[in-house]
């Protein structure tokens, strides 16, 4: 606790610290593994090291991590107040941001994937964290192997990357092999892109998205993340909202910034991250859980970060990195403060909580406004910014048009399902289910938090026009799209964005205010279509299927073989040579020098062999 | 200067009788001579010439080398010829590490503690005389050396099938140890060296015909593929370690298949790099078979020990991939991957042995929730297995990311072979977890109790050094790499 507490006042000061003067840290590094010169596919020899590199996106992250790391400590003590375990609770949650904050600050990619999956560690611990409960520990496995696919194409990546600067590194620096794959603040990417090797490049670029898609839950590998939803409220808020999901985009932005996408990755980006976009938020549109909600919405912000990253506008994509963290952190604390009090997280039994938790009432709407997109709330100025950055790039690009028009499309399914739990939660007179009458807000500890990240979600976005704070945005250049401008298009863009959003959030409270809940639709097609949705596209069946039925029928397949097929043939030959068994069974008296004298002599038999052997094969093969 | 490997062997020698002898006091007696062990490694390598800037080295190429005439025939010079260089270094130090781990681990053994202490000191005896010994003949003795002291350890400590798994065992490495030996006297008698030494056969097999190293090299490869173990001749293995006690397991998962991986190195590769090099098509082969195969088996395993002895298999696969891509990087991939598997399957073993020990059995489906009731035991579970499914931060990580690396660079796309097999690996480790570890607790006796001191401090040795070299490789490379590359056709 007391370190979160310094943790966030030194990320805060390094932040400030970056924003006022850039590259005034030092950074570090040491050799993690060394090939000295030697004939070989390295003959200059090669260094990996690890390193730290602190520069305006580095810092801006950590502030997120810290700050909302603090906060949800805080938070914890009291919201885990009455659970076991809690000394493994904290210990994972600070390596959490330990390891967070050191894959924040890599100068390489290879110590990025290092901390990469040791934040993918603690991930799967906490989500664990009630491993009595078997859906539980399923849930930390999925959540570990989903990604462990991403991973595999991210190492796969690192491998490309570092084969094309290895051995094609800028004249006159000697190449990777001697700068030891370290990212260098302000460098362009190091083989501007197109000039390199192509092919490898495009395949890298792919790999890196692949491994991004896995850690921030991108379509085909979103599978696991509402599933993480089993662990402690507070584990979803700090590592499956704001920062380590989040880490997926930060790979992007870092790979974008330092090593360069070709423009078929670009396009393969934005398609995946605008359909990802709006695939995610209608599985939102009906889930009854109101920590799914929220994880489904999450991994539909993250596609419009994405989104953002690949059409070129890193920056901007990392402005709603910093913004969703906090007003997602926001939605998932409230939400546990309201699981906190009524012990359950199925909406259709809330209702009327609005009376009996006023505050949580209030951060609940203040995140749920600043995720609809409503200004002046902070994710109004961020999404706002990546829809009308990527419609700028609509002329040259045709090819962002579907994933652009999907994001838009989102616009209006976030509003909706956001706003259709609030209502089901804390609108009306009061719960549906009675036995929730008696709920009450948590303790002081769990207010603090909710008060500062509701603060941040209403006028976080307007950091953008600060100037100090902008310069991290801007990583000491001009970053299309930081600040936003304010051109007629944009300005019409934005109202009709905002005109969606309003009119989703009045669908919802059509269907679900004042306590209504809307009847299940009379229509079959609706009806089924509802289905599909609450079954996930039947996309979690299909991968259990491949898992159990598949790679599982396989293995058993494969033990059969070696049990029956290799050693039956080897058994075959056992009593094919005279009845090895029977004798063998014969000499075993079970007495160990009886053992030992037969070793002996066979050895003494071999050596005889040998030396008897070895001058006759001496005179046949004298002359050789 | 010291004769420090000849002062080992004699201490391991001396140390192995007197625990034979020390009757009901032989722990201490192996506990003395294990850290004796220790301090010797220690300083060896403090000894160790193989570092830049060092050049008195006896035996070419090789540091602490010792040469004595010890059987000098007409036609043939037998020599007692000892060497290390940076590979052996690196797989005798593991030997140590090993070796007192497994000696605190065994701690009560109740049944004939001196013959049990006593062989475990006498496997780890062999397995240092086969990383030292420079003399054809001398490699001969030790390698035999190794199997008897097994052999005994599963036939008389093992588990119900001990006769069978014992005996298959030793059949099996025994006849590979016989064409193993024969293609080395070959390539003794072909290349006309009149002297069973390293070096002098070195030389002399430089002039066989390229055909000829190529059969050659096939045999020998087939003597050590057998120990490594590669598929199809593997099932000795999962059998083997079922039956073993925990000591023997550990043992021979952590070192009895590096003698393999050490055997194809020193003995194969350098000795008939032609042939080695001429056609790799079959070692790549087998190598991607081996991989793919100990993982994916390893996946429908219900016994942990066979579960673990798979996934040896599988590693053993990805050490042959990265010997076979004969390339430095390959070659430093290889060795720091035995390193590093036989640090963590000594762990891994000793944990299913705890598990064996405290529950009464080790079948997944019947115990499971193993946490809340065996904490510490359970990190030792995880830590292993994450460590196995080569998390980073600890020490398989490091080792096979420079083996994906190089073969990335030797084979390009066939990588992909390795990388999906990795989430194999990982999903049979997490599923085995989730069975063992998670959920309600079930099949756990009332008495169970946490795993005792002794067990700990011996897994204990074995989680600080995963963390230590997973943070720093390079204390482990900046050895491996000092060794010259002997064996590759250079620029």
């Amino acid at each position: 606790m007391a370190f979160g507490g310094v943790a966030m006042v030194l990320g805060v000061l390094l932040g400030i610290g970056e924003a006022s003067s850039p590259g005034s840290y030092t950074n570090v590094q040491f050799t993690w593994l060394k090939l000295a010169p030697s004939p070989g596919p390295f003959p200059s020899g090669f260094e990996l090291v690890m390193g730290t590199l602190v520069d305006p996106i580095s810092a801006l992250v950590l502030v997120v991590v810290t700050v909302v790391g603090f906060l949800v400590l805080l938070y914890s003590i009291g919201y885990m107040h009455h659970d076991r375990g809690l000394p493994r609770y904290y210990a994972e949650l600070s390596l959490f941001l330990a390891a967070m904050s050191g894959l924040v600050i890599s100068n390489n990619l290879l110590e990025f994937f290092l901390f990469w999956e040791l934040v993918g560690l603690c991930s799967y611990l906490l989500i664990g964290f009630y491993y009595e409960k078997p859906s539980a520990a399923s849930a930390a496995k999925e959540a570990f192997l989903v990604t462990r696919v991403g991973d595999v194409m991210f190492l796969l990546g690192i491998f490309l990357f570092f084969f094309v600067y290895a051995t094609k590194g800028p004249a006159g620096t000697g190449g990777w092999a001697a700068s030891g794959f370290v990212f260098v603040h302000g460098a362009a990417p190091f083989v501007p892109v197109g000039t390199g090797n192509a092919t490898l490049l495009t395949i890298a670029g792919i790999m890196i998205l692949g491994g991004a898609a896995g850690k921030s839950a991108q379509f085909p590998l979103h599978v696991w993340l509402p599933d993480a939803m089993e662990g402690p409220t507070t584990v979803s808020a700090l590592i499956h909202a704001a920062t380590m999901v989040a880490a997926g985009v930060y790979l992007l932005a870092v790979t974008s910034l330092f090593l360069g996408f070709t423009a078929l990755d670009q396009t393969v980006i934005v398609a995946i991250g605008g359909f990802t976009a709006f695939f995610a938020a209608t599985m939102a549109l009906v889930h009854p859980d109101i920590k799914r909600v929220i994880a489904y919405s999450t991994v539909s912000q993250l596609g419009y970060m994405v989104l953002a990253v690949g059409a070129g506008f890193t920056m901007v994509g990392l402005f709603h990195l910093f913004t969703h963290a906090f007003f997602k952190a926001l939605l998932f604390l409230a939400a546990g403060s309201v699981i906190h009090a009524v012990g359950t997280q199925d909406l259709f039994k809330m209702g009327g909580l609005r009376k009996k938790m006023r505050l949580t009432s209030a951060a609940f709407a203040i995140g749920g406004l600043a995720l609809a997109g409503i200004p002046p709330f902070a994710g109004f100025w961020s999404k706002d910014d990546i829809l009308s950055s990527v419609y700028s790039t609509l002329p040259s690009h045709p090819a962002y048009w579907p994933a652009f028009l999907l994001a838009f499309a989102a616009v209006f399914l976030t509003a909706y399902y956001i706003f259709r739990a609030w209502f089901l939660a804390f609108s009306g007179d009061k719960p549906r289910d009675p036995a929730l009458e008696h709920a009450h807000e948590g303790p002081w500890v769990m207010a603090v938090p909710l008060v500062v990240l509701s603060a941040v979600a209403i006028g976080g976005g307007l950091l953008v026009y600060l100037p100090g704070f902008a310069g991290l945005l801007l990583h000491g250049g001009g970053t299309p799209g930081i600040p936003p401008t304010l051109s007629p298009t944009d300005l019409l863009l934005s109202t009709a964005s905002v005109l969606l959003a309003v009119g989703g959030i009045l669908l919802a409270w059509r269907l679900w205010g004042n306590g209504r809940v809307a009847p299940l639709p009379s229509s079959s097609a609706v009806r089924s279509v509802r289905q599909v949705l609450l079954a996930r596209y039947g996309m979690k069946a299909a991968y259990d299927w491949i898992g159990t039925k598949g790679v599982y029928t396989l293995a058993r397949g494969a033990d059969f073989f070696d049990r029956f097929v290799i050693d039956g043939t080897v058994h075959g030959f056992e009593r094919t040579f005279g009845g090895l068994s029977d004798r063998l069974r014969r000499i075993q008296t079970g007495v160990v020098s009886d053992y030992a004298s037969y070793v002996v002599a066979g050895l003494i038999a071999v050596f005889a062999l040998m030396l008897l052997l070895a001058p006759y094969l001496l005179s046949r093969l004298g002359g050789a | 200067m010291l004769p420090l490997l000849s002062l080992v062997l004699a201490t391991l020698f001396v140390g192995t009788l007197a625990t034979f002898l020390a009757g009901s006091r032989a722990r201490w007696v192996a506990l003395v001579v294990s850290s004796a062990f220790l301090a010797e490694v220690a300083l060896l390598f403090a000894d160790f010439t193989g570092w830049p800037g060092y050049s008195a080295q006896l035996v070419p190429g090789f540091s602490e080398g010792e040469s004595y005439a010890w059987l000098h025939l007409s036609w043939l010079q037998i020599n007692y010829t000892v060497g290390v260089d940076g590979i052996s270094l690196v797989l005798i130090l593991l030997t140590a590490i090993l070796q007192i781990a497994t000696v605190l681990y065994s701690w009560k053994e109740a049944k004939k503690p001196n013959a049990y202490f006593g062989l475990l000191l006498l496997t780890c005896l062999g397995s240092f005389g086969v990383f030292v010994a420079l003399d054809i003949l001398l490699f001969f003795l030790f390698w035999e050396a190794v199997l008897v002291p097994m052999f005994f350890l599963i036939g008389f400590w093992g588990g119900p099938r001990r006769r069978y798994a014992a005996l298959k065992f030793f059949i099996y490495t025994h006849v590979a140890s016989i064409v193993m030996l024969f293609g080395l006297l070959a390539v003794v008698f072909y290349s006309g060296s009149t002297s069973l030494d390293f070096s002098a056969v070195y030389l002399a097999a430089r002039g066989l015909a390229p055909v000829v190293q190529t059969l050659l090299f096939l045999a020998l490869f087939f003597g050590f593929a057998v120990k490594f173990p590669v598929v199809p001749f593997h099932t000795w293995l999962p059998d083997a370690h079922v039956e073993a006690p925990t000591g023997g397991s550990v043992l021979l998962a952590g070192l009895l298949l590096k003698l393999g991986g050490y055997g194809l190195i020193r003995w194969g590769v350098e000795l008939l790099p032609i042939g080695f090099a001429h056609d790799r098509s079959i070692l790549f082969a087998i190598a991607f078979l081996t991989i793919v195969w100990g993982s994916v088996v390893s996946l429908s395993q219900r016994d942990l020990k066979r579960l673990v002895a798979y996934s040896s298999i599988n590693h053993m696969g990805i050490v042959l991939l990265a010997i076979a891509l004969n390339s430095s990087l390959g070659l430093l991939a290889a060795v720091l991957l035995m390193f590093a598997h036989g640090i963590v399957s000594g762990l891994l073993f000793m944990t299913a042995g705890s598990v064996h020990h405290t529950f009464g059995t080790r079948d997944l489906p019947a115990v499971g929730g193993i946490t809340p009731r065996t904490p510490a035991l359970s990190t030792m579970v995880m830590v292993g297995s994450l460590a196995s499914l080569g998390l980073p931060a600890l020490i398989g990580f490091p080792a096979e990311f420079t083996a994906l690396l190089a073969t990335w660079d030797g084979l390009r796309y066939l990588v992909f072979i390795p990388l999906v097999i990795l989430v194999v690996t990982a999903a049979f480790y997490l599923w085995m977890m989730q069975r063992l570890l998670f959920g309600p607790v079930r099949g756990v006796p009332d008495g169970a109790h946490d795993i005792p001191w002794y067990e700990g401090a011996g897994m204990g040795i074995l989680v600080i050094l995963t963390v230590l070299f997973g943070i720093l490789p390079s204390l482990l490379t900046n050895v491996i790499v000092s060794s010259p590359i002997r064996g590759f056709p250079g620029p």
